[in-house]
């Protein structure tokens, strides 16, 4: 390995969580291109990104927790008591997994990127029955950022993201890899300006479209 | 409705126990950069390391918190 792949390596948890903007996140998003070993490390940091919704800080660094014993014995029966109810189809697991979703982008995005600039959530159509989606845009003077949130994407799959411009022409916008039932977020770049943008698709590895948006 | 307002607190008590479980390096940099939003440079000042070092600490930080909602079986 590179010392530039092991620098943009030590990026990737600022990446998964959309704290890299302009230079640095188009060179992470770049290598990510070319790094499957990066793709894939980043496929298992980008489920953490949701999560903190809801999650006290203050709680986090000025309570002490249990004993970690007795958080074990207290998730034990947690997940005993799930498996124990817990008959539900996949399908309400996605649709739960959709809710889940939507509220990691209230509770974290709040709205707007980390620099004030605002996010504008567009429609995304499932063409696949088994993935629930949302998207939000981010222009850029370079282009425009897509921010997918998802679940029910193919675990290790790959999914390619193409934008499409006034003229009809589709740009690359990256891949990312599909994490299954648990939620996706990823943030995808295409040089298409967000003017010049008529919509874009998410296509799976054999080049089906499975998510399209229309953007005017 | 009641079930999964529920599952929402318990997993939200999970992952906050497994914060509490990361190293105060690692804990800080998530909780500074990520749960409190305050940009980088201004975290890094406070810590008296670089930016790239927290950047660092967000990733290893990441990675030991995925790891610790794994063994408490969070799922990630």
């Amino acid at each position: 390995m590179t010392d530039g792949h092991r620098s943009i390596r030590e990026l990737l948890g600022s990446y998964a969580l959309g704290h890299l903007d302009g230079p640095e996140q188009i060179t992470v998003a770049a290598h990510l291109d070319t790094c499957v070993a990066c793709r894939t490390e980043l496929a298992e940091l980008t489920p953490l990104a949701a999560r903190p919704t809801g999650v006290d800080a203050d709680r986090v660094e000025g309570t002490p927790g249990p004993p970690p014993e007795l958080a074990d014995r207290v998730l034990d029966r947690v997940r005993a008591e799930r498996r124990a109810t817990r008959h539900v189809p996949r399908r309400d697991v996605l649709v739960a997994a959709a809710a889940v979703v939507v509220a990691g982008a209230v509770g974290f995005a709040l709205g707007t990127t980390r620099d004030g600039v605002p996010l504008e959530p567009v429609a995304v159509q499932a063409l696949d029955p088994d993935l629930v989606a949302q998207a939000n845009l981010v222009p850029h003077t370079w282009g425009m950022e897509i921010k997918l949130d998802g679940a029910g994407f193919d675990p290790g799959a790959v999914y390619r993201v193409t934008v499409r411009d006034e003229q009809g022409r589709e740009v690359d916008a990256g891949e990312f890899l599909g994490t299954g039932p648990n939620e996706l977020h990823c943030n995808l770049n295409s040089s298409v300006l967000r003017d010049a943008a008529a919509g874009f698709t998410v296509l799976d590895d054999e080049g089906a479209v499975v998510l399209a948006a229309q953007l005017r | 409705m009641v079930r999964a307002f529920d599952e929402t607190v318990i997993d939200t008590w999970g992952v906050e126990e497994a914060l509490r479980r990361i190293s105060a390096e690692h804990r800080s940099a998530i909780v500074q950069t990520h749960l409190r939003g305050h940009p980088h440079a201004e975290v890094a000042a406070e810590l008296g390391v670089a930016v790239g070092t927290l950047r660092s600490r967000v990733f290893y930080g990441l990675k030991a918190l995925r790891l610790a909602m794994e063994e408490m079986g969070v799922q990630p």
